[in-house]
């Protein structure tokens, strides 16, 4: 049963494309159960099933799903989309949102290491963090470390930390993470849909054309932003 | 929308839609096989539209190499509002798709070496017959060129091509970051005039794609700490296949061909694509150059003994793709009949369990190391000197006295160490069972992150990616666990050697105290403790 494959850089030999990395900080904690939970399984089932109609994007891109309410779970490492088989989540627990993040930063340097070993380009990691409820962590030193993580993050173009507020979501708390030019967003009522074809469509624009400017083009939120007039 | 007319006012039916853009939706056109029409999402400029125009003028001459327009579409026939443009229908695959082995397989199952050289040689002739007929591309990336079953090529989204009137140029004003040549990344391109270098730059990417099955240029293992973006990596012509001498900050990345396994005409023709230098005027090698090089590429291939779908330059005398089988166990260049996607069957529930239940930790255990019979070593010689000599005749009992229980000491020091050196090599055995122990249940812990569970898995798989995917996941967690057992079993027997050898010189140590002990008491009558203070302390104890 054992052929003669390295550790890590199986999957790159067959497929040597340029990764853009993803991944989904998802807040099940008690807060979400019922019609958020539901909402939230359906948008990631769509983001799955997008990223894989586009043929590029299923070679490029590689998600990540690190979910946190009782404890902080690394559901899914990272896979292509179309070996991804979305996880069906449950809501229950507290909000260690702090915690969270250092998990997501470390399984993203990981991935870096894994994709410099095997000599292969990566694009700016996303990090796209949903939460219902405010971070039950956030006086310790984890939220500290936390926080400075992805401040240095920001500063040294190491990845995009997206923040996106649901219901009852304290902003205030969730915007420390987020850098000031990209404030956290509140989504309109349970729009995880179209939250979440925005996802694939910005993911997918990461590698496009892209006339000299330096950050990436995103598509318009306001299809699931609730975006204050 | 359902009529549009195009310039000589002949009218068309809008069919279904073929593919969709950031710029507009291409649709087909009813009763019209080879043609299309591509809808604009935001009213043209007139510079645009200008553009257009000139394009329409030159797409017969080039309609076997680049899909452009044929003529404006208009929404009515009085032919006052350009609604967009009708152009050649190409139906073919993308040229990632040709290029990227997971892809590949399922996209063109027939493809082999000779099938990239011949699409790279026609993708060479496009740029030439663009370029000759005074057209820079511009925007040359991976999506805008199609390749037909028959390695025919045709370069499609052509309302970006930098094309000059006797007064004006209309330039690209698009790049796509990977794609952008060195002396252009960073730098805003509208209004930028681009040259045919710049093309080359593109097709010489191109090139390397196509005949590195997929390998980009500029993507290797970073030579020192800092590692780079894949733009800072072109804006620093770091080449990663380049030779080592030129001191670029990126290594060949591993199980891949290297660049020696192609003729050095054409090795040169990379490095004088990509490295410093490359941005001066006339400097990259012209699409005439690339074809006639890999048309001799062609002409000088040979069959794999070990696999007749591989093949190479006949320059090398061994084959670069069963290298890269030896590295990874992937076969870039399966035979097609085997390897279609449609006949991985997804597997039974059953064998996926079967495999997991092997994934058991190996019991290994700590071991004692044996006890030696050992002889007693032969007193240790006396001491010399002068002062000895004296003392030996004149207190004889008191000097022999001295020098047993001096030699005694020093054993029962050696004892004391090597009997700690044992205990500490117990320990260390233990300690090291238990960072197996622990890498394998990380291994385990690593494992459930990237498949599901069971009880999920008690649905089919759904895809052959899936398959394909959870039989690499697994087969990496054996062979990581395979590793460990390895890594602890030696480590375990360097233990266990060190600790052989510290309970012999125990044993030695013990068998000399005993023997010295024996010599003490025949000295004399008195009770041993009495005699020897530094008895008491359990010497002579194993």
């Amino acid at each position: 049963m054992i052929n003669q494959l390295p550790f890590v850089g199986v999957e790159f030999v067959d497929n040597p494309e340029p990764r853009c990395p993803c991944v989904l900080l998802l807040d099940t904690s008690g807060s979400m159960r019922g019609q958020a939970i539901a909402a939230l399984n359906q948008g990631v089932e769509l983001l799955a099933e997008e990223l894989n109609a586009d043929p590029l994007a299923r070679e490029r891109i590689e998600l990540a799903v690190i979910t946190f309410g009782d404890e902080v779970q690394v559901i899914q490492d990272f896979v292509s989309p179309a070996a991804f088989m979305p996880p069906r989540f449950e809501a229950d627990g507290n909000t260690p949102m702090g915690r969270a993040v250092l998990a997501g930063c470390e399984v993203l340097e990981e991935r870096k290491h894994a994709y410099q070993s095997a000599g292969v380009n990566y694009f700016r990691p996303w990090m796209f963090l949903i939460t219902d409820g405010e971070p039950t962590d956030y006086n310790t030193d984890m939220w500290r470390k936390a926080v400075e993580l992805t401040r240095q993050a920001e500063a040294s173009r190491n990845f995009i930390f997206y923040g996106v507020a649901v219901n009852d979501a304290n902003q205030s708390k969730l915007n420390e993470l987020c850098p000031p030019h990209r404030l956290a967003q509140k989504l309109r009522g349970l729009n995880f849909g179209e939250l979440f074809s925005w996802l694939s469509c910005s993911l997918r624009s990461v590698s496009l054309v892209n006339p000299g400017v330096t950050r990436p083009i995103l598509p318009p939120i306001t299809d699931w932003a609730l975006v204050k007039a | 929308m359902n009529s549009v007319y195009d310039d000589t006012g002949r009218a068309f039916r809008v069919g279904q839609p073929w593919a969709h853009g950031g710029e507009g939706v291409v649709s087909c056109l009813e009763e019209s096989d080879g043609l299309c029409i591509k809808t604009f999402l935001n009213p043209l400029d007139r510079a645009q539209e200008q553009r257009l125009r000139l394009l329409c003028t030159k797409a017969a001459s080039l309609t076997n190499v680049a899909a452009l327009p044929r003529s404006l579409a208009y929404a009515d026939a009085t032919r006052t509002k350009v609604i967009g443009i009708i152009m050649p229908l190409v139906r073919g695959r993308s040229v990632f798709e040709l290029y990227n082995t997971h892809t590949r397989l399922t996209s063109f199952p027939k493809a082999n070496f000779r099938f990239f050289i011949e699409t790279a040689n026609n993708l060479a002739g496009a740029f030439a017959m663009l370029h000759k007929n005074d057209i820079v591309i511009g925007d040359v990336n991976e999506r805008n060129i199609e390749v037909l079953p028959d390695a025919t090529v045709r370069l499609i989204d052509c309302d970006s091509f930098q094309i000059a009137d006797h007064d004006h140029v209309f330039t690209s004003n698009v790049g796509t970051p990977l794609w952008i040549p060195p002396e252009l990344q960073g730098k805003d391109l509208t209004g930028i005039q681009r040259t045919p270098n710049h093309d080359r730059f593109g097709l010489a990417q191109l090139i390397f794609l196509l005949l590195f099955a997929g390998r980009h240029p500029f993507a290797g293992v970073p030579r020192g700490a800092i590692s780079l973006s894949p733009e800072e990596a072109i804006r620093l012509y770091a080449f990663a296949f380049a030779p080592e001498c030129l001191g670029l900050p990126l290594a060949p990345p591993p199980a891949c061909p290297s660049l020696t396994a192609l003729p050095p005409g054409i090795q040169h023709s990379f490095l004088r694509a990509f490295t410093k230098g490359s941005e001066l005027p006339g400097a990259r090698p012209t699409a005439d150059e690339w074809q006639a090089q890999l048309t001799q590429l062609c002409t000088n291939l040979t069959v794999c003994t070990q696999q007749p779908n591989h093949l190479f330059w006949n320059g090398i005398n061994f084959c670069p793709w069963c290298g890269i089988i030896r590295e990874t166990g992937i076969n870039i260049f399966p035979v097609p009949a085997t390897k279609t996607a449609s006949s991985i069957v997804a597997p039974v529930t059953t064998d996926y369990l079967i495999s997991l239940h092997k994934l058991v930790a190996y019991p290994f255990q700590a071991q004692r190391p044996s006890s030696f019979v050992v002889t007693p070593a032969p007193l240790p010689p006396a001491p010399s000197g002068f002062w000895n000599f004296i003392k030996r005749f004149a207190m004889p009992i008191r000097w022999r006295y001295r020098w047993l229980t001096h030699a005694l000491r020093e054993e029962q020091r050696i004892h004391i160490s090597a009997r700690a050196a044992v205990r500490r090599s117990l320990h260390e055995q233990n300690a090291i069972i238990a960072a197996y122990h622990e890498e394998f249940q990380h291994a385990r812990a690593a494992l459930s992150t990237r498949i599901p569970p069971l009880s999920v898995l008690e649905q089919t798989i759904q895809n052959s990616d899936q398959h394909r995917y959870f039989q690499q996941q697994l087969t990496i967690c054996e062979n990581r666990l395979h590793s460990a057992q390895q890594h602890c079993a030696q480590r375990l027997q360097t233990a266990q050697a060190a600790a052989e050898v510290a309970a012999q010189q125990r044993d030695q140590a013990n068998a000399n105290i005993l023997n010295l002990i024996k010599h003490l008491r025949n000295d004399s009558r008195q009770p041993l403790t009495k005699l020897v203070p530094v008895l008491s302390t359990n010497a002579g104890h194993k």
